[in-house]
C-alpha cells in the first residue's frame, strides 16, 4: 500500500509542477510574444491641427486656421531585435497643400514598446505610446513627435469612449524646454536674432490593457524669445492638435479587438487547462479501471471456482431436499393426527357439556344433602352439649366459642356468661395450695403455644367456681389445626374429686396397711432383741440360734412390707423426688461405711476406686442411698465368702461407652461389681421385674424379696438416671448406675419411698 | 426415792407389746419410765410429770402423736423444750410429719421397725446429752 501511495504522491507533485511551469510559461513567454510589435506594425491617425498666429503689428492673435495632419507610425527596419519605427507628423492645408512635416526615427523594443537607447535618430526613453496593462494612476513617459522631448504623463482621470474605458493622461512638460528654433528656421529672424520655444499642454487618452493610444490632444503656445537673452518676446502661434473623431473611433475599435483577442486567448488557455486536467484525471481513472478490470477478472475466476463448489453443494442439497420432503410427509401425517385430536377434543367438549348438566343435577342433590347434614349437625351439637365431661372450645386467641352443659354445671357458669370471652379470664384455676396457675402453665395456653395436646399430669389443678368452691380437674386440651395453623383448642375436663379421693384413700390405706403390717414384726423384733441381749437371762446355744432365726425371719417380713409400700407408691406414681446438691462421692462412701460390718462378716474384700473425692450433683439423697445400698447388698448377698466387691464411682463424659452402653450425656457413674454367682443369661432380661428372683439366687439367698432391683430401676427411671449390668454365671456381676451430671429430675408426689 | 433422781422418760404408745419392750429395756438401762396409751393421756402425763424425754408414737387412737406434740409445744416453757423422739412405723417423708418435725422442734424421728433397741437407747441418751 505504501509503495502505491508514494507513486501517487509523485505523480501528483509532478502534475502540479508541470501545471505551474505551464502557467508561468504562458504568461511570461507566450503572452508577451503574442502581443509584441510585429514587423508590419502601423499606426495612423488623422489629426486636426489649428494654428492661431500672433500678429505682431496688431499685437493680437489673428485667429485659428485649421489644417489636417497625418500622424502615423510605421516599421522601417529591424536591427538586433530592435525595430526602427518612423513617426511622421505631416501637416497639410485643408486643400492638401503641405505646410510642414516632421519625421523622426525611433528604436523600439517590440515586446515592451519602449524606446531603446542607441537606436533611432536620438536616444529617447519612455514608451512609443503607453505600457500594456497600465494601472490607474501609474505615470509613464511618452515621447511626442512635435516636442521631441520626454513627456512625463500624469494620470488625469478615467473616461469612457464608445464603451471603451480609457485613462486620460496629461503633462505640461514641466522642466522641459521645448525649443523649436531649428524646426522653425524658415520663419523670419528665427535662428538669427530670435528663437521659438513652447509652452505645451499635452493630453493622451490610453486604453490601459493594451496600451493603445486612443486620442491625443496638445495645445501649445509658441513664443518668440531673444536668442541672446533667452527672454520671451511675444507669442508666435497658439496651435493645437487633436485626433479627428473618426480616428478616435478607429483606435477604439482597434483597441477593442485587441482586447477581445486577449480575452479569447485567455479563455482558450483556461479551457485548455481544464481540458488537460480533465484528460489527466480521465487517463488516470482509466488506468485505475484497467487495474480494477484485472481484479474483476481475478474475481471472475474465483467466482467460477465458487460456482463449481456451488454445484457440488447443490448436489448435496438435493439429498437434503429429499430428506426435507420426507420430513414434509411426516409433517403432513402429524397434521392429520392433530386434526384427529381436534376432532376428539370436540367430542370431549360435548362430554364436558353433558357433565356440566350432570353436575348441576348433583348440586341440587347436594343442597338436599346439605340440609340433611345440617339436621345431623344439630343432633351432634345436642350430643356434645350432653357429654358427661366438660367441653370448652376456643379460637386461636383463647376466646371461648363453645361450652357444653357439663362444663357449665361443673364451673357454675352459664353459656352466655362465657361465650366470646377470654378463657383465661372467665375460668379460674389454682393449685392445691390455692395459688393461681400462671398463664404459661395453663393447659389451654400451652396447647396454643406448643400446638400439641396438653394433659394435666403433674400437680393437681383445681377449677374455682364463682362461689369460691373448687374441685380437682383432669384437663386435656387439644389444639385444632387447619392447614398447618392452629385455629383454636378443645378442652375436655373432668371433675376428679372422686378419683382423688380414691387415690388418697388408696395411699392412706397402703400407708396404714404397711404401718399395721409392721406392728407385729416390730414387737417381735424388739422382744427378740431383749432376749438375745441377755436381759431376760442366759440363753442356751440352741435358744440363741432359734431366736436369731426368729429375728432374721422377722426382719424379712419387715423388709417385705417396706418394699411393698415402695412398690405401691411407685405404681401409683405417688412418690416424691426432692433434690439437693450433694457430694455424691461422700454419699457412696457413707453407704459403704454403713455396710462395712456386714461385708466384713461375710469375709468379703471391698475395693473402692475413685479419682475425684468431690463431685456435687443435685440428687434426692435418700433415694440415691437406697440405690447404692441395694446394689451393694445384692453384691454381698450373692457372692460367696472370700469374694471381692469392687465399687467404683467417677464422672464419665458423654460419648463414652461403659459396660456396653453408650452414654449420651456427662454422667456420674457408680459401678458395683462382684465375683459372685452371676445371673444366668436366659434370666437376665427379667432381672428388673417385680418379685423376680433368679433360680441360682433363690438357692443361695432365700430371703430376698425380689423387689429390690425393681424399686431401684423405678427410682432411676423416674429421676432421669439409668441402670444396666453385665453378668456371667459363676464369674460375677457388674452393675452400672448413671446419674446425669445435671442431676436427678425432681418429682412432686405425696410420699417418699421407704428405706428398704 | 431413787426413782425421783432417775431420768424420766415418757413412752406414749398404744401397742402393748412394743411399749413393754421399750419400757423394760429402758428400765434396765436405769431410766424411770412413764407410760401412756394414747396422746390424750400422754399430754396430761407429760404436763404433770414433766419427763426429761418423750418417746412418742404417731398412730394412736383418741389423739395421735402429732397432735399431742403440737399441743404440748404450745403449752408452757417445759412443753416447748422437752425433747421428743417420734417412734413410728409410718415413713418419715409424710408431709405432715415433716412439717411437724420442723415446726415442733426439737423432735427426732425414728422408724421403729428399722431401729433396734440398743440404737434407740443410744439415741435417747444422745438427745438427753448423756454420754455413756
Amino acid at each position: 500500500m505504501a509503495a502505491i501511495n508514494k507513486k501517487k504522491w509523485f505523480i501528483g507533485i509532478m502534475g502540479v509542477a508541470v501545471l505551474i511551469s505551464a502557467i508561468l510559461f504562458w504568461f511570461f513567454f507566450v503572452i508577451p510574444n503574442l502581443f509584441k510589435l510585429q514587423k508590419d506594425f502601423t499606426y495612423e491617425a488623422e489629426v486636426l491641427s489649428s494654428d492661431n498666429f500672433y500678429n505682431e503689428a496688431k499685437g493680437e492673435f489673428s485667429g485659428a486656421s485649421i489644417s489636417a495632419t497625418k500622424f502615423s507610425y510605421s516599421v522601417i527596419g529591424e536591427q538586433n531585435g530592435v525595430l526602427t519605427i518612423k513617426n511622421t507628423f505631416d501637416v497639410h492645408k485643408l486643400t492638401g497643400e503641405p505646410i510642414f512635416s516632421v519625421e523622426r526615427l525611433y528604436g523600439i523594443d517590440p515586446i515592451t514598446g519602449k524606446h531603446v537607447a542607441g537606436f533611432g535618430d536620438k536616444n529617447r526613453d519612455g514608451y512609443l505610446f503607453a505600457p500594456k496593462g497600465l494601472k490607474k494612476g501609474e505615470p509613464f513617459t511618452y515621447w511626442h513627435i512635435n516636442y521631441d522631448g520626454p513627456a512625463h504623463m500624469q494620470f488625469a482621470g478615467e473616461e469612457t469612449i464608445n464603451g471603451l474605458t480609457v485613462y486620460r493622461y496629461e503633462t505640461h512638460y514641466e522642466g522641459v524646454n521645448i525649443d523649436q528654433t531649428k524646426n522653425l528656421g524658415f520663419l523670419p529672424e528665427v535662428g538669427v536674432t530670435r528663437g521659438i520655444n513652447l509652452d505645451p499642454y499635452l493630453q493622451l487618452w490610453i486604453e490601459p490593457q493594451t496600451g493603445t493610444l486612443i486620442n491625443y490632444k496638445d495645445e501649445t503656445t509658441a513664443y518668440y524669445y531673444d536668442l541672446k537673452t533667452g527672454k520671451r518676446l511675444y507669442p508666435w502661434n497658439k496651435f493645437s492638435n487633436t485626433f479627428k473623431h473618426s480616428s478616435i473611433i478607429t483606435q477604439v475599435e482597434i483597441a477593442k479587438q485587441k482586447k477581445l483577442f486577449i480575452f479569447v486567448i485567455n479563455l482558450g488557455v483556461l479551457i485548455a487547462i481544464i481540458l488537460i486536467a480533465f484528460i489527466t484525471i480521465l487517463v488516470w481513472s482509466l488506468r485505475h479501471l484497467y487495474t480494477a478490470k484485472k481484479d474483476v477478472a481475478k474475481n471472475l475466476k474465483k467466482l467460477e471456482g465458487n460456482q463449481i463448489k456451488l454445484k457440488e453443494e447443490q448436489v448435496k442439497s438435493k439429498d437434503t431436499a429429499t430428506i426435507v420432503s420426507l420430513q414434509n410427509e411426516q409433517l403432513e401425517k402429524t397434521k392429520k393426527a392433530t386434526l384427529n385430536v381436534l376432532d376428539d377434543l370436540k367430542s370431549e367438549e360435548k362430554i364436558l357439556k353433558d357433565a356440566q348438566l350432570a353436575s348441576q343435577n348433583i348440586l341440587e342433590d347436594l343442597n338436599i344433602e346439605k340440609s340433611k347434614v345440617e339436621i345431623a349437625r344439630a343432633k351432634e351439637e345436642a350430643i356434645l352439649l350432653s357429654i358427661g365431661d366438660g367441653l370448652i372450645a376456643t379460637d386461636e386467641k383463647g376466646i371461648i366459642t363453645f361450652i357444653n352443659k357439663t362444663a357449665e354445671k361443673l364451673l357454675g357458669k352459664k353459656s352466655e356468661e362465657v361465650m366470646g370471652k377470654s378463657f383465661f379470664e372467665v375460668i379460674v384455676i389454682e393449685d392445691e395450695k390455692g395459688v393461681s396457675i400462671p398463664f404459661q402453665k395453663r393447659p389451654v395456653s400451652m396447647a396454643l403455644a406448643g400446638g400439641t395436646t396438653t394433659t394435666t399430669t403433674g400437680p393437681t389443678y383445681y377449677y374455682v367456681r364463682p362461689d369460691k368452691t373448687k374441685f380437682p380437674v383432669a384437663i386435656m386440651v387439644t389444639p385444632i389445626i387447619l392447614d398447618g395453623k392452629i385455629i383454636g383448642t378443645i378442652e375436655i375436663f373432668r371433675d376428679i374429686t372422686r378419683e382423688k379421693e380414691i387415690d388418697r384413700a388408696k395411699s392412706e390405706f397402703v400407708s396404714l396397711a404397711s404401718h399395721q403390717l409392721k406392728t407385729p414384726p416390730t414387737a417381735v423384733k424388739l422382744l427378740t432383741e431383749r432376749l438375745l441381749g441377755g436381759k431376760t437371762g442366759t440363753l442356751t446355744e440352741k435358744q440363741k440360734e432359734y431366736l436369731n432365726d426368729i429375728h432374721s425371719e422377722n426382719q424379712r417380713s419387715i423388709e417385705l412390707v417396706n418394699a411393698l409400700l415402695n412398690v405401691s407408691r411407685i405404681e401409683m406414681g405417688a412418690f416424691t423426688i426432692q433434690l439437693n446438691k450433694k457430694n455424691v462421692c461422700t454419699v457412696v462412701q457413707s453407704v459403704l461405711y454403713e455396710l462395712k460390718s456386714i461385708i466384713n462378716r461375710k469375709q468379703l474384700r471391698l475395693e473402692e476406686v475413685y479419682q475425684n473425692k468431690s463431685i456435687a450433683i443435685p440428687i434426692d439423697e435418700a433415694l440415691f442411698r437406697m440405690v447404692v445400698n441395694n446394689l451393694v447388698m445384692n453384691a454381698v448377698n450373692y457372692t460367696a465368702e472370700g469374694g471381692t466387691i469392687h465399687v467404683e464411682y467417677k464422672e464419665v463424659n458423654k460419648g463414652q461407652t461403659l459396660g456396653g452402653k453408650f452414654l449420651g450425656e456427662n454422667s456420674f457413674v457408680t459401678v458395683v461389681s462382684d465375683t459372685g454367682y452371676g445371673i444366668p443369661k436366659n434370666q437376665q432380661n427379667k432381672l428388673f421385674t417385680k418379685f423376680f428372683r433368679a433360680d441360682n439366687a433363690r438357692e443361695k439367698h432365700t430371703d430376698g424379696t425380689g423387689l429390690g432391683l425393681y424399686i431401684v430401676k423405678s427410682i432411676l427411671d423416674n429421676s432421669g438416671g439409668s441402670i444396666w449390668f453385665t453378668s456371667e454365671e459363676n464369674k460375677g456381676t457388674t452393675f452400672y448406675v448413671a446419674i446425669p451430671m445435671t442431676g436427678m429430675k425432681a418429682r412432686t408426689g405425696k410420699k417418699g419411698l421407704v428405706d428398704i | 426415792m431413787a426413782e425421783d433422781k432417775k431420768t424420766k422418760i415418757l413412752i406414749v404408745e398404744d401397742e402393748e407389746v412394743i411399749c413393754k419392750a421399750y419400757a423394760d429395756e429402758l428400765r434396765d438401762e436405769g431410766f424411770a419410765i412413764l407410760i401412756a396409751k394414747n396422746g390424750q393421756v400422754g399430754l396430761e402425763l407429760a404436763l404433770r410429770e414433766k419427763p426429761d424425754l418423750i418417746l412418742l408414737d404417731i398412730l394412736m387412737p383418741v389423739m395421735d402423736g402429732l397432735t399431742m406434740m403440737d399441743q404440748l409445744r404450745q403449752k408452757d416453757l417445759y412443753g416447748k423444750n422437752v425433747p421428743i423422739i417420734l417412734l413410728t412405723n409410718l415413713s418419715a417423708s409424710e408431709e405432715k410429719i415433716m412439717k411437724a418435725i420442723t415446726k415442733d422442734e426439737p423432735a427426732y424421728y425414728l422408724v421403729k421397725s428399722d431401729w433396734n433397741l440398743s440404737q434407740v437407747v443410744e439415741k435417747i441418751r444422745e438427745r438427753l446429752g448423756i454420754h455413756t
